[in-house]
């Protein structure tokens, strides 16, 4: 009898989820049985005018029970814009929220549902495992195939007063259900597409990489690496529609159940860091990024990166580290640019004398500390200097 | 980075609360919240049974007080007129027992009542009014009772009511009459005491006046024989103190405080007697009519007070007829009981005589009923009355014990009723004294008087007779000569009130130097004698003043007469 087994000890968590055509209209059966009374709808205006919005009303009033629609929402979600929401919730006397869209209302909703039931500010459940009470049930319905908010255990909040991002991680915001159905990214344009496919690909990455990885989340990282590569391009060349995109769906969500559980690493440090400071879109720092993490995290889980690079089709037998790291750095790159993200962060405005103050944030951001290789500051200067 | 005892860094420790390892990583779960929820759903629940419990206690402690409340209380729907609740009291009030319930006013009481009362209690849902005083109130069994009544608007399941309290004042009501018929009886006696000791007092003062200028006229009189003109003069002033005296008199007898004898008689052989003389006084177109009912009729009296009641009364009533009608004369024993003792302070418990005298006469004004009995009250034209008459009748009464009332109403007739205290003993006859109406002559008198008017009258009438008088003003001094010259004096008239030493007294220290000498004490207030009657063993006989010289010489001669037999015996 062995006295102990070889394999780490891990827990994986994820949502009860539809995944499918039809999901969306299986909203109602969850307010049904869930008993509520009054619900708050969170989204965005860009879901809202895709036409998402009014399809999910339509859901929640067949149910006849009566809801409260909360649109102010950006691209990087404000502190201010939950407690406004938390606000309307409270007023409203809803017991339920459901949100639509990426992952700029689903982070919204989360943090939402928090500060109403624990009455607390969102600033104050920063960090892991700060949130003493659950919120009230929440449907996540995603529009994108990257974020995977609607499966994962991360709310990204910007601090308009530091112009920081505050990552809240809980086991505890893991949404109650989520309701994927692939017809939803048939609105997505080209750039979001890419974006948001980049953003699910570094997911993977990183979460494969992860020194909180663990054999159930390698299995979907790389399976989403697969889907992924073979799809993103595909997908915005056919306008979201077809098996691309249904692939691409189920990339997002594998890559999603893998990140949620293992976590992520320098790419996401570092494009919270900008997010926060610049306001730059989350997806498009992360696919500038990711190679030239590749290139850094390489030697400390070069046994992982060959994985991936296998799984981005590169024939890796009787290739040396070095020749593999290289063709993986070159292959994801490629993947950049086919899908139309050509530029460095200098075309995104950032200043060159602002890279040390980005990277001290980026140094005490949640996903440096599951990154393969521990950083210095001046390492993550240095991958700034070489996106830039 | 620094490392925590345990020899897990910080980063290892986020990095195992990331992955869900930590202590407090927990998935989405409701269950807490919803023990917590279950939990204040059982406190809750148990708070609605405990204030239910509550509730109830507090609803049977107020069913307790509303029917416990001796004031009756209702509460009505004032659109259909139908009682909602009504108390024990309230029911009580109306007579009503659980077999046929008070359903409303129109079921409580006659028509137009319950009418009035539902308008009245209208009124009091809108606030018009809040309260309305002694209402009287007609039961369906004729029974009438008075009630203070309250009332506002009550709101109750959304419905409009009117919540009213009657307070019975019927009790109260009645109390209060008697109290105030009580109050004014005790006024009226009282009234009539003062008055009396007043007229009393006046009395006094005049008998010794009237007594000084008949003395000096009888003693002129013997003087002028031959001027006959004079002698007129004379006889007419004495005529006129004689009436003068009277009138004192009959003051007095107002105040209880003549002295008169009461015996033991017949009042009906009164009244027969008085009637006598009545008829043939007034004209024939006056009936008097007597019923006798009485079975018992002896009472202790002074005869002619009596008569002189019988006389009045049926003279007043003859005038208020104007001399024309019936007068009736009743006689019936009471018996006075605890509660018309009540009702009439005046009286006494026990068996009376009542005597009743009715007219068919003007009657009475009610604003001067009560002032009748007041001396020198008349309706009389001036000159024709002197208002005396009833003031003196009621004299008489309070004198032998006995209350009189009157019932009058103006148009049709006047009652009085007097109450005599029956006497223990039937009526015996009285044999009346005899004596001898010779004067006696040639004693010595000792007469002791402080007014030096009626010292010189007393010396005049009793030299008039043929005596010898020594006088004194000043009983101390006369008592000093008596104690030098008692074997010479034959008898003693004194003054009863006097500074230093009174008569009684005197009479006193007198027999304690000669036994057998006769003393006679004059007096004109009885009120003297009734502080001192506990003794009066060293007075031969009383004399009241204003006395006349006949008077005078009559009791002389009857003591001095009675001296020389019982010195003969």
């Amino acid at each position: 009898m062995k006295e102990y087994s070889s394999i780490p000890l891990r827990k994986f968590v994820a949502p009860e989820f539809l995944f499918g055509s039809g999901a969306i209209p299986m909203l109602s059966r969850y307010i049904k049985n869930l008993g509520v009374k009054k619900i708050l709808l969170v989204s965005d205006p860009g879901v809202m005018n895709a036409g998402w919005v009014s399809v999910v009303e339509k859901q929640i009033k067949d149910t006849h029970i009566p809801h409260v629609l909360f649109t102010d929402v950006s691209p990087n979600p404000r502190d201010c814009e939950v407690m406004t929401g938390a606000e309307i919730y409270q007023k409203e006397s809803c017991d339920m929220i459901v949100a639509v869209g990426g992952g700029s209302p689903m982070d919204c909703a989360k943090g939402i549902g928090i500060v109403c039931i624990n009455k607390s500010h969102i600033s104050e459940f920063e960090g892991v495992d700060k949130i003493p009470l659950p919120g009230p049930p929440l449907v996540c319905i995603p529009t994108t195939s990257g974020t995977s908010a609607d499966i994962s255990q991360f709310s990204i909040i910007l601090d308009s007063v530091r112009k920081v991002k505050m990552a809240i991680v809980s086991k505890i915001l893991v949404p109650d259900a989520a309701l994927i159905d692939p017809v939803t990214l048939s609105t997505m344009d080209a750039k979001l597409t890419a974006e948001t496919g980049m953003d699910a690909l570094v997911h993977a990455f990183e979460a494969y990489v992860s020194n909180a990885s663990s054999p159930i989340t390698d299995l979907n990282a790389l399976r989403a690496v697969e889907l992924i590569r073979k799809n993103l391009v595909g997908m915005i060349k056919c306008g979201g529609k077809g098996e691309e995109a249904d692939n691409m769906m189920l990339g997002s969500l594998l890559a999603g159940l893998a990140f949620s559980n293992a976590s992520l690493g320098i790419v996401h440090a570092m494009a919270h860091a900008l997010g926060g400071f610049l306001d730059l879109r989350h997806g498009e720092c992360n696919a500038i990024l990711l190679e030239h993490a590749v290139n850094y995290n390489y030697e400390s889980a070069h046994e992982k990166y060959n994985d991936l690079a296998s799984a981005m089709g590169i024939e890796t037998k009787g290739m040396t580290d070095s020749q593999i790291k290289n063709a993986l750095t070159e292959s994801i790159g490629k993947l950049r640019y086919d899908s139309g993200i050509r530029h460095g962060f200098s075309a995104l405005g950032l200043k060159k004398d602002e890279i040390p103050f980005l990277a001290d944030y980026a140094l005490s951001d949640i996903c440096i500390v599951t990154n393969p290789r521990e950083a210095l500051k001046s390492e993550i200067e240095e991958l700034y200097v070489a996106a830039f | 980075m620094s490392q925590p005892s345990d020899g897990i860094s910080d980063k290892d420790s986020l990095r195992n609360k990331i992955m869900g390892m930590g202590d407090a990583s927990l998935k989405k779960s409701y269950y807490t919240q919803l023990q917590e929820h279950v939990l204040n759903l059982e406190k809750s629940r148990m708070e609605t049974e405990e204030s239910f419990k509550r509730a109830e206690a507090n609803k049977n402690l107020f069913i307790a007080l509303f029917h416990q409340a001796s004031d009756g209380i209702i509460v009505v729907d004032l659109e259909s007129g139908k009682f909602k609740f009504c108390n024990r009291a309230f029911a009580e009030m109306f007579d009503y027992n659980s077999d046929s319930p008070l359903l409303s006013f129109a079921s409580a009481l006659p028509g137009e009542d319950a009418e009035n009362l539902e308008n009245a209690l209208r009124k009091m849902a809108s606030g018009e009014i809040r309260f309305l005083n002694n209402v009287m109130i007609h039961k369906n069994d004729g029974d009438i009772i008075y009630a203070d009544i309250s009332g506002s608007a009550v709101e109750i399941e959304n419905r409009k009511y009117v919540l009213a309290v009657f307070r019975d004042m019927t009790g109260a009501r009645k109390l209060e009459l008697e109290k105030a018929e009580f109050a004014a009886k005790i006024n009226q006696s009282q009234k009539m005491e003062a008055i009396g000791t007043l007229a009393g007092g006046v009395a006094h003062d005049f008998n010794n006046i009237i007594g000084g200028i008949m003395g000096l006229a009888e003693i002129s009189l013997d003087e002028v024989k031959d001027n006959t003109d004079l002698r007129d003069n004379l006889n007419q002033i004495i005529t006129a103190c004689r009436r003068a005296r009277d009138i004192t008199t009959q003051l007095l007898s107002i105040t209880y405080k003549t002295e008169k004898k009461y015996e033991p008689v017949s009042f009906n052989g009164i009244i027969r007697d008085s009637v006598i003389l009545l008829k043939a006084t007034l004209p024939a177109s006056v009936s008097i009519k007597v019923t006798d009912n009485a079975e018992e009729d002896t009472v202790l009296a002074d005869h002619a007070g009596i008569s002189q009641i019988i006389i009045n009364l049926c003279t007043n009533s003859a005038h208020a007829m104007n001399y024309s009608g019936d007068i009736r004369i009743r006689t019936s024993n009471a018996d006075i009981d605890e509660y018309l003792m009540q009702k009439n302070p005046e009286l006494l418990l026990g068996k009376h005589f009542l005597l009743e005298v009715s007219d068919t006469g003007c009657g009475i004004p009610k604003d001067i009923v009560d002032r009748i009995f007041e001396p020198f009250f008349t309706t009389k034209e001036k000159g024709k009355g002197t208002g005396l008459g009833l003031s003196i009748i009621h004299g008489i009464v309070k004198n032998h014990g006995g209350v009189i009332t009157v019932y009058s109403e103006e148009g049709i007739g006047t009652t009085f009723r007097i109450f005599f205290p029956l006497a223990a003993d039937r009526v015996k006859s009285v044999v009346a004294e005899e004596y001898n109406p010779d004067s006696v002559k040639d004693a010595l008198v000792l007469f002791v008087d402080d007014e030096e008017l009626l010292v010189k009258v007393g010396e005049k009438i009793l030299s008039n007779m043929g005596n010898k008088t020594v006088s004194f003003a000043n009983p101390m001094e006369a008592l000093a000569y008596f104690e030098n010259n008692a074997e010479s004096i034959d008898a003693v008239i004194t003054d009863m009130a006097m500074p230093k030493m009174n008569g009684l007294k005197l009479a006193e220290k007198i027999h304690a130097v000669k036994k057998d000498v006769p003393v006679i004490l004059c007096s004109g207030y009885s009120d003297e004698l009734m502080k001192e009657n506990t003794d009066m063993k060293d007075i031969s006989r009383l004399i009241m003043k204003p006395f006349s010289a006949g008077e005078l010489a009559k009791v002389l001669t009857e003591v001095l007469n009675a001296v020389k037999k019982q010195r003969a015996d």
